[in-house]
């Protein structure tokens, strides 16, 4: 792959670099929503079923990549996994991104005193340690999907109204701001067709990284029994049903849901850092 | 005389800083007259495009319009309702700024910007709104409009940015055109261009143009009448002819001697030095601490405009006095 870069054009290293990074991002990032759209077509066995006859046993011809402690097949488990992982980790960023977009929109543009106890009430939410205030909330509310996405959706729109708020703080004393205003444009027209378009693009890169990390957060969650129960599969809650494996040498368990985690979160990562470079039109680096 | 297009009278904008008001734009008044090309001189900093934005009811907070009235075509602009005011920009009124580049949109094609400004006004569908759109840059001479319009501002260059701007502003024909610096960072061949066909759009629907500059040569070639501003005060206004043939307050003499020394070097009157402290002015005449020939008197006594010729104002002590002993 990266020969072919190499070969079609003298680009410098460094944008070369950042290339492959780029696809190397968007490559996994490809692999993980496919699992996450097809995963139980590539199933061997029933994800759920238990069976104590085979229950921990290493990889191997049967079970690909080994059983936990009940049986359960760990490679069906882990392809399974992802559409739940995915749609918590989507679900919340976007839900988050559709309050913040608006409301950093409104922050940012105006002057009155209301956009200031929003912005302290942002500062409320994010004044709290992430995990704990997470914990606290589900352990209200109940474990359960739901509840794990109203939790990560919370705990995003503060992140994506600052950013919103400060990229319109900039925009709204910007000349082709001004020169709308001066040919008639209405405060709300301004605001709609102005400002937020011009306002979204950071937040688009930062809402891939976020997906990444509320994947994390989703699975720190299920590993404290705070997010998904098992016997549902879902990467976090796997990696907590081998962790008292481990000490016994049955490291299988933990080992691959953790690898299909570390995989989907750096995807995501690697991505949003693509295609912050992509969508800043002034410098088209990627 | 006949009701002038626009009329500032006594117009002051402040704006708050930690040692108090600075009055950026102190008691200006101004007239423009319908199909009339005037000028706005001034360093930077002297307030110029601060009273074109508070002439168009827009000063940017925390700056605010503290006293004065803007007249267009008699209505009282700043007491007018809000609607009432945008309905005026735009289609009676338009501004071209600095830097074209900045003054678009980058997500917009300028197709569709000069569409949504007309659609700002006029009740027609998206699609006869860029047809306007596409007449508006083949009007401002744009090459190809159909295929420029679908352009985005990064794709233009200075000179193409400045054009559609103008198409931008023009599309609502609006009465007055305020340019500010419409030609800074433009190459004179361009600048020439631009400037031509601001004059012809004045020629061709009776609008007037304001145009805010400190370039003296613009307004020597350019226009019929203009001002000279000064720490936010108009110190001189009057015919363009009168005001480069016979200059009468020190400030406009020095900077229209320093206009003729690019050709024939001689003795000139120096004016350099910044400009006054607009938080805590200074008493009498606010050039009196740069000007050659101030007296003790100009440091207590604000000079106010007077007309020593006809049509032609002058804030200056000296110079009245010089003007009575001539005629007396």
């Amino acid at each position: 792959m990266s020969a072919n870069i190499l070969l079609e054009a003298p680009l410098p290293p460094q944008a070369v670099k950042r290339r492959v990074v780029a696809y190397l991002g968007f490559g996994l990032l490809l692999v993980v929503v496919v699992l996450a759209f097809l995963g139980p077509l590539f199933a061997t066995h029933d994800p759920t079923q238990a069976n104590a006859l085979e229950a921990l046993q290493p990889p191997g011809a049967r079970h690909w990549l080994g059983t936990n402690s009940y049986g359960g097949d760990i490679f069906s488990r882990v392809v399974s996994a992802a559409r739940l992982d995915l749609f918590i980790g989507f679900a919340s960023v976007a839900s988050a991104f559709v309050i913040a977009a608006p409301l950093g929109t409104a922050v940012g543009y105006s002057r009155a005193w209301w956009a200031s106890v929003t912005m302290r009430a942002m500062d409320f939410i994010q004044s709290f340690p992430v995990f704990i205030l997470a914990m606290a909330i589900v352990s209200v509310r109940g474990p359960g999907t739901f509840n794990v996405i109203l939790v990560i959706a919370l705990l995003n729109v503060p992140i994506f109204v600052r950013l919103i708020r400060a990229e319109v703080l900039s925009l709204r004393e910007r000349a082709f701001v001004d020169a709308a205003r001066a040919v008639g444009n209405s405060g709300f027209r301004l605001v709609t067709r102005h400002i937020m378009p011009n306002a979204l693009g950071p937040s688009i890169a930062q809402a891939s990284a976020n997906i990444g990390w509320a994947l994390l957060l989703t699975a720190g969650l299920s590993f404290v029994g705070a997010g998904i129960r098992p016997p549902t599969p879902e990467w976090g809650t796997m990696i907590a049903e081998g962790a008292q494996n481990m000490i016994t040498g049955e490291w299988w368990i933990s080992l691959f849901p953790g690898l299909a985690l570390g995989t989907a979160v750096l995807g995501f990562a690697l991505a949003g850092d693509a295609l912050r470079a992509l969508l800043d039109v002034r410098a088209r680096t990627v | 005389m006949t009701q002038p297009l626009l009329a500032l009278e006594h117009l002051e904008v402040r704006f708050p800083t930690s040692r108090g008001e600075s009055t950026v734009v102190d008691r200006v008044d101004l007239t423009i007259g319908r199909g009339e090309f005037f000028g706005l001189i001034g360093e930077t900093g002297a307030g110029k495009s601060m009273t074109a934005w508070a002439a168009m009811g827009l000063v940017p907070p925390p700056g605010h319009i503290s006293d004065g009235v803007v007249r267009f075509e008699g209505r009282d602009l700043l007491r007018a309702r809000e609607d009432e005011q945008r309905r005026l920009r735009g289609q009676e009124m338009a501004v071209i700024v600095q830097n074209a580049k900045a003054a678009l949109n980058p997500m917009l094609s300028i197709g569709k910007q000069i569409a949504n400004a007309y659609r700002a006004h006029h009740d027609v569908t998206k699609r006869e709104a860029y047809e306007c759109a596409v007449d508006a840059l083949g009007s401002v001479r744009m090459p190809d409009p159909p295929a420029k319009a679908e352009e985005y501002p990064h794709q233009l260059s200075g000179g193409m940015a400045q054009r559609a701007l103008i198409a931008l502003a023009m599309v609502n024909r609006p009465k007055l055109l305020i340019a500010d610096e419409p030609t800074t960072g433009l190459d004179v061949t361009i600048q020439a261009e631009i400037l031509d066909l601001m004059s012809e759009r004045v020629a061709s629907q009776g609008s007037s143009v304001w145009i805010i500059t400190h370039d003296l040569a613009i307004v020597a070639n350019y226009t019929e009448r203009a001002a000279v501003m000064f720490a936010g005060q108009i110190i001189e206004n009057g015919p363009t002819s009168d005001l480069f043939a016979d200059p009468r307050h020190p400030y406009t003499r020095g900077l229209v001697e320093a206009l003729q020394n690019e050709r024939a070097r001689g003795e000139r009157l120096k004016v350099g030095g910044a400009p006054p402290d607009l938080v805590d002015r200074p008493s009498g005449c606010q050039f009196a601490y740069r000007c050659p020939i101030a007296e003790p008197q100009c440091h207590v006594t604000m000079p106010e405009l007077s007309e020593l010729a006809q049509r032609h104002y002058v804030r200056c002590l000296v110079a009245e006095r010089l003007a009575r002993e001539q005629t007396a």
